[in-house]
Order: structure tokens, then C-alpha cells, then sequence
């Protein structure tokens, strides 16, 4: 049985091993770079669901803290869904220099992201929801994005 | 619950650690001033123009960054920031460069006064940054490997410092003991690998699968790092002050440790799976080779009759630890702006690779490695260190223009409206 956070730190690992294929494959050509970006927007729109419907409202029904850790993990969700709609139009644009700087930018502001939520965030919810565990998981693997 | 590290108005305000990244550089040329007019023999470890020199490096660059970049990191990494964080930068920050300033100018004119003025400016500023640092270390609920080294490294340079204002004491009131050298060793060797080598490392194990996508460390090495560093540490200690013939077993601990790591930087960024061009993971692959050359030549040296700790200075200082600093300033720097500016509601803001031009990186990174080159080879062809000195002292420079113009990129921006103002800043 894994736990809440194992589950969603080896997720973060999963989108990186996606987000270097089509930093790579751009390198190549950006055009051909497409379907890469929408699969990792996909499997980050997926991570930031199993979060935003599951995992967080669960956390704050537990703790009572709605306007806490998870309020700011939600606006930085939101900071990198605009940064991924502008790798898309860099894309459309066959702008290779945009491209990579949003991906360099993407890159650390996703990683200091994770960093606090892999060191905080989901250990608090591991010490709260430990006896919902394994029902959590469940729902955010039966999840299907909207 | 503390969920300070989670909040953006609860990061260090960017000034904090911004004066901390661009000083450094600006130590580094003073460094490279002081070793054009040096005399290579003037420079060995015990001589006052040794001293100058390798503090400069040591104070003025690599505690420097590493103080800026700390208050930087327990935020993220640990939900933990300081308390009154902009005053404990300004004081930190302001005595730290006066001091090593004062104590630079002491040992190259030999001048007391002035040892024992940088001894009361550096006192300030390890005791404000300390204290704060152990308040804030003091909050922290969630450890992990990264987080227990900077603790580690926090308390080891309680004794660092201790250390280095005994013996700066000493050379100001002319009172050299009998065990200066044995305390200058430890002072020496707990610094660079105590101190700065376990933050390195530490960050390492976070920076390097994180930043580059590269395979994890192993378990049980993450796990047992500073366990074993510390006893390779405790070893050299007790040997070095009861038994001095056999502190080398201690050295070889410690260096046993550090090879081991210098070995694994290249395989993991060989098996690296973002793959992109990146002039930071040049550094790391310049830090690797240069640390092997020092631990080697710290090693043989204890088993020659020739002098070789120039070279391992060079290497380890010049070599593993300034490479590496430079790839960490050049991520740290570009992302603060970035996310500072992002934080306070402009949108339209240049990306991280449009801050700083990848050719001057790369011109910076060359003229680096060339000066480290030069300088391997100057105690053989003396002209090197002049050459080398000039190397160093435009690398100096164009990292400075680097750092700056990305700062400037912050300062412009300010300047206008934001785009979107957010309810919290109202």
C-alpha cells in the first residue's frame, strides 16, 4: 500500500520524465513537438485534479484550514496552467527562444512547487488523513479529468 | 502548524538575497587583483598574502552566496523563514562584506588594527545571520535529507567561525600558539567539507533529480550522509589535536566520501533525461573533475615530500565549489525575478532564457575554466598566474554583468504598472 505521499511525489516524477521527452524532442523540431506538449499538459492538468478535487478538499474538511498551504498550492496551479497555455502558443508560433524560456521558467517554478509540497503539504496531509489513506487514493486514481 | 515556507509574502523580500549574489562577484575580481600582483611563492596557506587570498574566496564569495541562498531555501525547502528577514540580511550582509574587506586589507599590509576591526564586524554578522538561522532551524516540523544538511551545516559553522575568530584573534594581538596550525587545519578542513561541502551536497541531492531530471541518489547515501561526514569530521578532529601523525586516517574518511560523490555527479548527469543544452550542467561537470583533483592531490600530498596543497586548494575552491556556486547564482538569480515580479501581478515578463544571453554564459564558463587551467600551471610556468589572475578577473566581471543584468531586468519592470493586481496586495 502506498501513501498519499509516495502516490503523488512519484506523479511529479512522471510529469518531468514527460516534460525533458518534449523538451528533447523540441530541440529537434518544435513543430513536431505538439502532441509531447498536450501530453504533458494532460498529465499535469490530471496531477493539479487529483489535488484541487480530492486530496485538498479532503485535507481542509479535516483540518478546517481552507485559506492555508492548499490556497496557495491553488494559485500556483494556476501560475503554471498560464505558463503551459503559452508553451502551446510558442509552439503555434514556431518560436523556439519563447519555448524554451518558458520551459526553463516552468521548470523551476514547478520544482519549487513540489519541493513544498513533497516536504510539507503532503506530509501534513499524510499525518491528517492517515486512517483515509487508502480511500483517498483511490478516488484520485479513479479520477477523470474535466 | 507552520505554514509560513508555503506563502509567498512570507519569502525573504528579493533584496535580501540579491545583494548577497551580486557582491560575490565582485570578491571573485578583488581575488583576481590580489593574484596578479602576488608572487607565487608569497602564496602558501600559512603566509598572511595566502590568508588574504583565500579568504576572500571564502568569506567574500563562497559564505557569501551560501548565506544569501540559505535564507532563500528554508523557506521552500523546510516552510521555515527568518525572522525579520530584511534586517537580518542588511546587518549580515553589510558586516560581512566590511569584514572580510578589513581582514583582507589586514593580512596583505599586515596591519593588526585592522585584524581585529574585520574580527568585530565578522563576529556581527555570523552571530546575527547564526542566531537567526538556529531560530529558524528551530521550527522546522518535517526533516529530510537536503534540510538535515543544512542543519548540519548550520551548527558546524558555529565552530568554523569560533575557530576562525580565535585564530584571527591570534594574528591580531601577534599571539600565535603552539596548536595555530593544528587549529587552522580543522578550522580549514571543517569549513570546506563540514560547512560548505555538506550544503553542496545536501542541495545536491535535490538540485540534480529535480532540476535536470536526473536519476535519485541512493537511499542509504542520502540517508547516512552527514552521519558520515560527521565522523570523518570527529576523526580528523581527535586525531589532528592527540595523535597528529595519524590525522590523515581522519582526511581519508572524509575524502573517501567526497570521491565517491565526485564520481556520481557525472553519471548522473550523463543519465540525465532532460537533455537540453544547459550551461549550469557544464559547472557541475567542471566541479566533478576538479573536486578528484583535489582530493587526490590533498591525498598524495600527505604522502610526498612535495607541497601539493596549492593545487588542492585550487581545485577544491576554485574548482569544485566556485563551479558549482556559479550554476546555483545563475538558476537562483534569473527564477527570483521571475518569480518575484510574478508575485506582484506582471504577467508579461521576459522568460528565464531571455534574462541573461546563453553566449556571455558560455563566454563566462570558458574564461572560468581557463583561469583554473592557467593557475594549475603557474607554480611550473610563473607567467600563468598573471594570465590566470586575467582570466579570473574578466570571469568575474562578465558574471557580474550576467547577475546584474538580470537584476536590472527586476528594477525596469517595477517600474511600470502591474498587470493584474492580486486581492492580497491590494
Amino acid at each position: 500500500m502506498s501513501s498519499i505521499k509516495e502516490y503523488l511525489s512519484t506523479d511529479h516524477r512522471a510529469c518531468d520524465d514527460i516534460f525533458a521527452a518534449m523538451e528533447d524532442k523540441a530541440s529537434s523540431s518544435l513543430k513536431e513537438t505538439t502532441s509531447l506538449c498536450q501530453e504533458f499538459c494532460d498529465a499535469m492538468e490530471h496531477h493539479f485534479q487529483m489535488e484541487e478535487r480530492v486530496m485538498f478538499p479532503e485535507f481542509e474538511m479535516k483540518t478546517g484550514m481552507t485559506q492555508g498551504p492548499t490556497e496557495m498550492m491553488r494559485m500556483e496551479h494556476t501560475q503554471m496552467r498560464s505558463l503551459m497555455s503559452q508553451l502551446k502558443e510558442a509552439i503555434d508560433t514556431d518560436n523556439s527562444t519563447k519555448f524554451f524560456g518558458l520551459t526553463e521558467t516552468l521548470m523551476i517554478y514547478m520544482q519549487q512547487h513540489n519541493m513544498k509540497e513533497e516536504q510539507m503539504l503532503y506530509n501534513m496531509a499524510e499525518q491528517h488523513l492517515s486512517a483515509e489513506s487508502q480511500r483517498v487514493i483511490d478516488m484520485m486514481d479513479s479520477l477523470i479529468v474535466e | 502548524m507552520n505554514f509560513k515556507g508555503l506563502s509567498l509574502d512570507q519569502a525573504p523580500p528579493i533584496s535580501a538575497p540579491l545583494r548577497f549574489i551580486l557582491s560575490a562577484p565582485l570578491f571573485i575580481f578583488l581575488a583576481s587583483v590580489i593574484l596578479f600582483f602576488s608572487d607565487v611563492s608569497a602564496l602558501n596557506r600559512y603566509s598572511n598574502e595566502g590568508i588574504a587570498l583565500v579568504h576572500t574566496f571564502t568569506l567574500g564569495v563562497f559564505t557569501m552566496i551560501m548565506l544569501g541562498a540559505m535564507q532563500q531555501m528554508l523557506p521552500v525547502l523546510a516552510g521555515v523563514s527568518f525572522k525579520k528577514a530584511k534586517l537580518v540580511a542588511t546587518i549580515t550582509h553589510a558586516t560581512l562584506s566590511i569584514g572580510t574587506l578589513f581582514m583582507v586589507y589586514g593580512f596583505l599590509r599586515s596591519t593588526t588594527l585592522y585584524m581585529s576591526i574585520a574580527a568585530a564586524f565578522l563576529s556581527v554578522a555570523f552571530f546575527t545571520f547564526l542566531v537567526a538561522a538556529m531560530l529558524a532551524v528551530k521550527e522546522i516540523k518535517f526533516f529530510n535529507p537536503t534540510v538535515r544538511a543544512i542543519r548540519h551545516a548550520i551548527y558546524m559553522l558555529v565552530i568554523v567561525v569560533l575557530l576562525g575568530l580565535y585564530l584571527l584573534g591570534s594574528h591580531a594581538s601577534l599571539n600565535i600558539g603552539a596548536y595555530q596550525i593544528n587549529l587552522s587545519e580543522i578550522h580549514a578542513v571543517l569549513g570546506i567539507f563540514g560547512f560548505a561541502g555538506i550544503l553542496i551536497i545536501g542541495v545536491a541531492f535535490q538540485v540534480l533529480p529535480m532540476f535536470y531530471v536526473a536519476p535519485a541518489f541512493k537511499a542509504f547515501c542520502v540517508k547516512y550522509v552527514v552521519k558520515y561526514v560527521l565522523t570523518g569530521t570527529l576523526l580528523f578532529i581527535i586525531l589532528n589535536v592527540s595523535f597528529p601523525a595519524f590525522s590523515f586516517l581522519g582526511k581519508a574518511v572524509i575524502a573517501l566520501f567526497f570521491l565517491a560523490f565526485s564520481s556520481v555527479i557525472p553519471k548522473k548527469m550523463y543519465l540525465r533525461k532532460r537533455k537540453v543544452r544547459d550551461v549550469t550542467s557544464w559547472f557541475w561537470w567542471l566541479a566533478s573533475i576538479t573536486l578528484f583533483l583535489g582530493l587526490s592531490s590533498w591525498m598524495i600530498d600527505e604522502v610526498t615530500t612535495t607541497d601539493l596543497s596549492p593545487y588542492s586548494a585550487l581545485f577544491i575552491g576554485l574548482g569544485f565549489l566556485l563551479s558549482i556556486l556559479n550554476a546555483m547564482v545563475y538558476k537562483i538569480i534569473a527564477f527570483l525575478v521571475w518569480f518575484h515580479l510574478n508575485a506582484k501581478g506582471y504577467m508579461t515578463i521576459p522568460t528565464m532564457k531571455e534574462m541573461i544571453d546563453e553566449k556571455l554564459m558560455i563566454g563566462q564558463f570558458l574564461l572560468h575554466t581557463v583561469a583554473i587551467i592557467s593557475f594549475s600551471m603557474a607554480l611550473h610556468v610563473e607567467m600563468l598566474l598573471k594570465a590566470g589572475a586575467l582570466f579570473l578577473g574578466l570571469s568575474a566581471l562578465l558574471l557580474f554583468y550576467n547577475l546584474l543584468s538580470v537584476a536590472l531586468v527586476y528594477v525596469k519592470t517595477m517600474k511600470r504598472e502591474p498587470d493584474f493586481v492580486m486581492p492580497s496586495m491590494r
